[in-house]
């Protein structure tokens, strides 16, 4: 019984051990499933701030901009105009996301939402940018 | 009572502090992947090295980890407002030949770094670079040394000085660039280099530099020069600053600057002043570079063109920071032809300050001006 015990919290050890950071993910190798996950992150973080969970809002937050940054490397092949409002638009995505982190912290709701409205918008921008490059 | 083993106990006890390390609070893991030595020194000695390092103006060096971790909570609240650097611009920095703000992942870098234990990585403490206190484009044409050295007292902290220097020569000559090199690097935080126009063509351009540190001067395309008349006056306004290093002790500057002679004929640079409003171009122009009235800070301003044939081209959209004026010298001459409208807009910057930032001083929509260096087109 013992036995039998131990071998079911090793293989739950190994599950657990085996299950990456919540706020990191496997990146996609298309721009179009990036886009989509940071479609996805993007209203994960507004329904937590919706909801009142402000302390979970950093992991949706900082899973949007790990997949930002990939598509970095991946705007100087955007024509001009896109890549013009693609690379700032990535930019401030890093920023508000560490930003809504800080403010979730803190608890502070308005300031979450302030940083939500920045975050989103340049999210947008980012999804257009590349959808048309599409 | 059944008898649990020890070695079930023990078992038991692991999965549950895994359980409660992964699973249970949905907060940030501590370590970051990133360290000093490999991911952040490269990014600093070439963002922010001049400015933070030793003798350097900034009240700490960054490229050692011992002088970094420290300033940890600052470096993250700086870059979190976008305080730090002090000059990027809203759009595309490769639109300027000299705003080298930080790429999104550079700025994750950091500030993953800062948040997660400022590990320092395999290098372990690196030396102090001194401050790199040489002229950036060469021995100038011509250098002239202020008067005399300014000395600041003890008890003083700041000081506005404002020197006069003749310049020796005997026709008017064209400069591709204008520098200055402080004596003592640490206390020289900003300095405006113009010349006292007697003659010359309206308008000729007479703020020959804007000079902050770690922004190097760049020197103007052939065919185009800023115009010194014969015998004028430079007048040469520097800033002193002392940081926290060097309070209560005097110190002294003797600064100098340096001519860069324009290959000549050229054309002579003209300032073109835009307020706040619609400014319409009375005669064809390429515009080479832009800057803000020092005074302007704390605002969003934006300047956007529209040719007479409805193209419009964003000239520049940024937030300057108090102390930081500098020109913006855009990649490519910006073909502006009679008619062309700009429109320059400013509105406060709302900005959103985590824990810890220091809130900017509040904007004045007054000083929201623009001066473009432009030359002739045809």
């Amino acid at each position: 019984m013992n036995r039998l015990c131990i071998r079911a919290v090793t293989g739950l050890l190994i599950v657990l051990l085996a299950v990456p950071p919540l706020s990191s993910l496997p990146i996609p190798g298309t721009v179009p499933e990036i886009l989509e996950q940071l479609r996805t992150r993007d209203r994960q973080v507004r329904d937590l701030i919706r909801a009142g969970n402000f302390r979970a809002v950093w992991v949706p937050a900082f899973q949007a901009k790990d997949l930002a940054i990939a598509l970095e490397p991946r705007a100087g092949h955007l024509a001009p105009r896109a890549r013009e409002s693609a690379e700032p638009a990535i930019q401030r995505v890093v920023r508000f996301a560490w930003l809504l982190d800080a403010f979730g912290d803190a608890g502070d709701r308005q300031q979450l939402e302030k940083a939500y409205a920045a975050f989103a918008a340049a999210l947008a921008e980012v999804v257009t940018a590349f959808a048309g490059a599409q | 009572m059944a008898r649990v083993s020890p070695a079930l106990t023990a078992a038991v006890a692991v999965a549950v502090i895994a359980l409660a390390s992964t699973r249970s609070d949905a907060h940030k893991p501590v370590t970051s992947p990133y360290t000093f030595a490999e991911d952040v020194l490269p990014i600093v000695r070439e963002k922010c090295g001049a400015c933070h390092t030793a003798g350097g103006v900034a009240p700490m060096s960054l490229l050692t980890h011992a002088g970094a971790v420290p300033w940890g909570e600052s470096i993250r609240a700086e870059l979190m407002t976008g305080h730090m650097p002090p000059w990027q611009v809203d759009g595309p920095s490769w639109r300027f030949r000299n705003v080298r703000g930080l790429t999104a992942r550079e700025l994750d870098v950091l500030l993953t770094w800062t948040k997660g234990g400022t590990p320092p990585g395999k290098a372990g403490a690196a030396a102090a670079l001194p401050v790199d206190n040489r002229w950036p484009l060469g021995a100038p044409d011509a250098v002239l040394p202020m008067p005399s050295s300014v000395t600041l007292p003890a008890t003083a902290q700041d000081r506005i000085e404002e020197l006069t220097l003749r310049t020796p020569f005997d026709r008017a000559r064209l400069l591709r660039a204008v520098d200055l090199l402080p004596g003592t690097p640490a206390i020289v935080r900003s300095a405006t280099i113009s010349v006292r126009a007697t003659a010359g063509p309206a308008n000729a351009q007479d703020t020959l530099a804007l000079w902050v540190p770690g922004d190097p001067p760049v020197p103007l395309a052939a065919g185009a020069g800023f115009l010194l008349p014969a015998g004028a006056d430079l007048i040469v306004r520097i800033r002193y600053l002392k940081t926290w290093e060097y309070e209560h002790r005097e110190m002294s500057d003797r600064s100098s600057v340096g001519l860069y002679f324009a290959d000549e004929p050229a054309e002579t640079v003209r300032a073109l002043g835009l307020q706040r409003g619609t400014t319409v171009i009375g005669e064809p122009v390429r515009a080479l570079a832009v800057y803000p009235d020092p005074a302007l800070a704390t605002a969003h301003v934006r300047a956007v063109a529209t040719r007479p044939d409805g193209s419009r081209e964003e000239l520049i959209a940024f937030r300057p920071r108090p102390g930081w004026a500098r020109r913006y010298w855009f990649a490519e001459p910006v073909a502006l032809p009679r008619g062309t409208r700009i429109e320059v807009t400013g509105t406060p910057d709302a900005e959103l300050l985590p824990p810890g930032a220091l809130p900017q001083p509040p904007a004045d929509l007054s000083t929201v001006r623009l001066t473009l260096d432009v030359v002739p087109w045809s």
